[in-house]
């Protein structure tokens, strides 16, 4: 390490006295060539996720060493103007309360195709050691995930990691970031339909408020290879190998709960977005847009000729990174392809058509997006179709036969009850039915609106006209 | 440029299609409500029954021991299973451990009265019962609307919001196995409240034989999920997953900051 260039910023992590939590402490030295955010958040569970971005020229991680108590990494940096240097980071002390760690290294925060050093984290330090292009990183964010904190009888109460970075610009600049944040967010809430100008308000509207502000702090971008379920055993009696991951794929979502769900669901994400396109419509067909691109993923990356390759299948959980994979039990990672599950952002585009039809960037994002909208839209209708004309039912409900009545995890609604036996060639479900109906509605209506907006014909009037 | 309208008349075609299955083949008029169909018997018991769990190479397989747990019990001299005679069961690898803690696993299993499973509809009442009226793809004046509130009304309404299954469905808050809580079984769940909520509300708008009825259930309705939402957030500082039709606490994962958030829809009245 090349003292002269790296300084020292050491975290002291300990149980809080409530034993609510954990509490970071951080001590800095000097130092002033790379940048440090720390993010720290305490939940009630007492699980904390330790984000450190570091904006550091082109790491490239040169060696991992673990053991069931430490962690160390050395990472160099090359930086165009210095010679190269060191990054050391450790963890060590936290007895049985191994954090797990992921980290990535991206080139560009808004073309996310670069490599991914994974972490898969199950109970255990796992490493999976990927070389990083040193020509083409120039972010790199690592996240620390701690298990629940030490009780007050546990012999090991505090945690430690070191390395070698600067800090931000300290605590009074973090403090005005905050309070810039929530004046910015009271200002668009006030100017939204939502209508909500002040804080202190009444209680039903405060806690419409932190409902808002939640599930807005609950979005992530997530980064990593999706898990695909393998195709079934020949005999019951040999097991499938192991799911394989796939493809790189990013992912901006909100998530049902950072804490104990934090990845991506493609039935909840319709639902969090009938609210948050009416705070920021362009933050929902941004994630939107991550879901559309999910799909083409799964048939191989689109290219210039291939733009349309896919079947239309999105998986119902989008999981990625050590983190996500980390909050799911190992069987029920890896996505059965072909399943469905209620396509809920047509309720999103149905609400962008009676409610924001001019906005900007919604008939940017439709010309842009409506082909794949109609792909999958179309996916739906035909995989799910049922046994007669006009009919449909959901594929792939559980014929393990074993529990008390089988699941229709497709329909979202897992263990509502059904007809008491699966027959996929006589099953007819009204809530499919129903969704289908609504997504050949909406695509009408959307049909109808990328004319308008291809040749300025009149949107409104061709609906009245047909209808 | 994309052959949209062609596109267009398609998909309406096929929205009248489907319309059309949606009326003819899942209205029950007796009920008063849209019915799964498939291959069903309703009339049976529950009874409790033997399962043995085998695990190896990190897989799971399923022994096909089965049967009636008086009986096995007696069998086996009402002990666990060893680790030798379970290996011995079909479908477990050898490298099968041994289930300290498990043994033989108990499930409830439903025993239906006949085995003819013919393709009829299935007669429960909730959340799936609703699904058109929840998706507003009934016009105002048709009467079947009537009758979905009535059901509404008698079976799913309750002082803190709809519930998932009606209190009278023999499913009703039944677990589907050891330790699997019932999920879309009876509890209270805040999207497809939303949902309602949000039809109730298109309906109230538009003249007809149900607007003054849709306005009020609309009213009760909101006022109670505002109220169970807020006072579980009052008392425990957290949103949750769903909320007990019974006691209107919040139950399951938590903090759950995802679709419970609708909340705030439902507070300012902004549906889609």
């Amino acid at each position: 390490m090349d003292n002269e260039l790296a300084t020292t910023l050491t975290h002291t992590f300990s149980t809080a006295d409530d034993d609510k939590g954990w509490q970071a402490t951080s001590h800095v030295k000097n130092g002033k060539e790379v940048v440090v955010w720390l993010v720290v958040g305490v939940d009630c569970d007492g699980m904390m996720n330790q984000t450190m971005c570091l904006d550091a020229n082109q790491p490239i991680l040169s060696n991992i060493q673990s053991s069931s108590s430490s962690l160390t990494m050395d990472f160099s940096f090359l930086h165009s103007s210095q010679p190269p240097h060191t990054l050391k980071i450790g963890l060590g002390g936290c007895g049985d309360h191994i954090p797990s760690i992921s980290f990535l290294s991206l080139s560009d925060m808004t073309h996310l195709k670069d490599e991914l050093i994974q972490t898969y984290n199950q109970g255990e330090m796992e490493e999976e050691e990927e070389s990083m292009n040193p020509t083409t990183h120039n972010f790199m964010a690592i996240e620390l995930n701690l298990p629940n904190p030490p009780t007050s009888n546990d012999p090991v109460n505090e945690c430690t990691i070191t390395s070698s970075l600067i800090p931000p610009s300290g605590e009074e600049g973090d403090k005005m970031d905050e309070e810039v944040l929530e004046e910015t967010f009271i200002e668009n809430l006030c100017s939204s339909p939502f209508k909500i100008c002040s804080l202190n308000t009444n209680k039903k509207e405060m806690i419409g408020t932190r409902a808002l502000s939640d599930l807005l702090g609950g979005m992530g971008y997530f980064f990593g290879y999706p898990y695909l379920k393998s195709p079934p055993p020949i005999s019951p009696n040999s097991f499938s190998p192991p799911p394989q991951p796939s493809f790189p794929l990013p992912l901006f979502s909100a998530t049902p709960s950072r804490v104990v769900f934090p990845r991506g669901f493609i039935w909840d994400e319709g639902f969090h977005q009938l609210t948050i396109h009416h705070f920021d419509p362009s933050i929902s067909l941004e994630v939107f847009s991550h879901y559309l691109y999910g799909m083409h993923g799964y048939s191989g990356p689109p290219s210039p000729t291939n733009q349309l390759c896919s079947s239309g299948w999105i998986p119902r959980e989008i999981i990625l990174g050590a983190h996500s994979l980390s909050k799911v039990p190992r069987e029920f990672i890896p996505q059965e392809v072909g399943v469905a599950n209620p396509p809920t952002f047509f309720l999103l585009l149905s609400s962008f058509l009676n409610h924001y039809p001019s906005n900007p960037a919604f008939m940017g994002f439709m010309e842009e997006h409506w082909r794949e909208i109609e792909v999958w839209g179309n996916w739906f209708l035909s995989t799910q179709a049922g046994p007669t004309k006009g009919s449909m039912g959901w594929q792939g409900r559980d014929t393990s036969n074993s529990k008390l009545h089988p699941n229709t995890l497709p329909s979202g609604l897992d263990d509502y009850p059904r007809s008491e036996r699966v027959d996929p060639s006589s099953e007819k479900h009204v809530d499919c039915l129903s969704w289908g109906i609504m997504v050949a509605k909406v695509i009408y209506l959307s049909s109808h609106f990328i004319n308008f907006i291809l040749h300025q014909s009149s949107f409104f009037l061709d609906i009245r006209e047909d209808s | 440029m994309f052959g949209n309208e062609e596109k267009g008349k398609k998909y309406s075609e096929l929205e009248d299609e489907m319309m059309e299955v949606l009326m003819s083949e899942h209205w029950n008029g007796g009920i008063g409500g849209f019915l799964d169909i498939g291959p069903h018997e309703e009339e049976g018991e529950f009874r409790q029954e033997v399962d043995v769990l085998c695990v190896g190479d990190g897989m799971r397989g399923r022994a096909t021991i089965k049967g009636d747990y008086e009986e096995v019990l007696r069998m086996k001299g009402g002990k666990r299973l060893e680790r030798d005679e379970l290996r011995k069961f079909e479908g477990c690898p050898s490298s099968t451990p041994y289930f300290g803690a498990i043994g033989a696993e108990i499930k409830p299993i439903f025993k239906p009265t006949n085995t003819n499973y013919e393709v009829k509809q299935v007669p429960r009442i909730g959340y799936v019962t609703i699904f058109p009226l929840l998706l507003q793809l009934l016009e105002p004046d048709d009467p079947k609307l009537v009758s979905l509130l009535d059901l509404v009304e008698s079976h799913l309404l309750s002082r803190h919001g709809l519930t998932s299954l009606s209190s009278s469905d023999k499913y009703y808050q039944r677990e589907n196995g050891p330790g699997d809580a019932p999920y879309w079984r009876g509890p209270i769940w805040m999207p497809i409240n939303y949902l309602a909520l949000s039809s109730l509300h298109h309906y109230a708008s538009t003249p007809s034989p149900i607007q003054s009825r849709s306005s009020s259930l609309y009213s009760s309705l909101r006022s109670s999920l505002l109220n169970t939402v807020s006072s579980s957030h009052t008392s425990t500082g957290y949103f949750w997953e769903q909320y007990d039709d019974k006691s209107g606490e919040g139950r399951r994962g938590h903090p759950f900051t995802g679709w419970t958030s609708l909340y705030l829809n439902i507070l300012k009245e902004i549906y889609h």
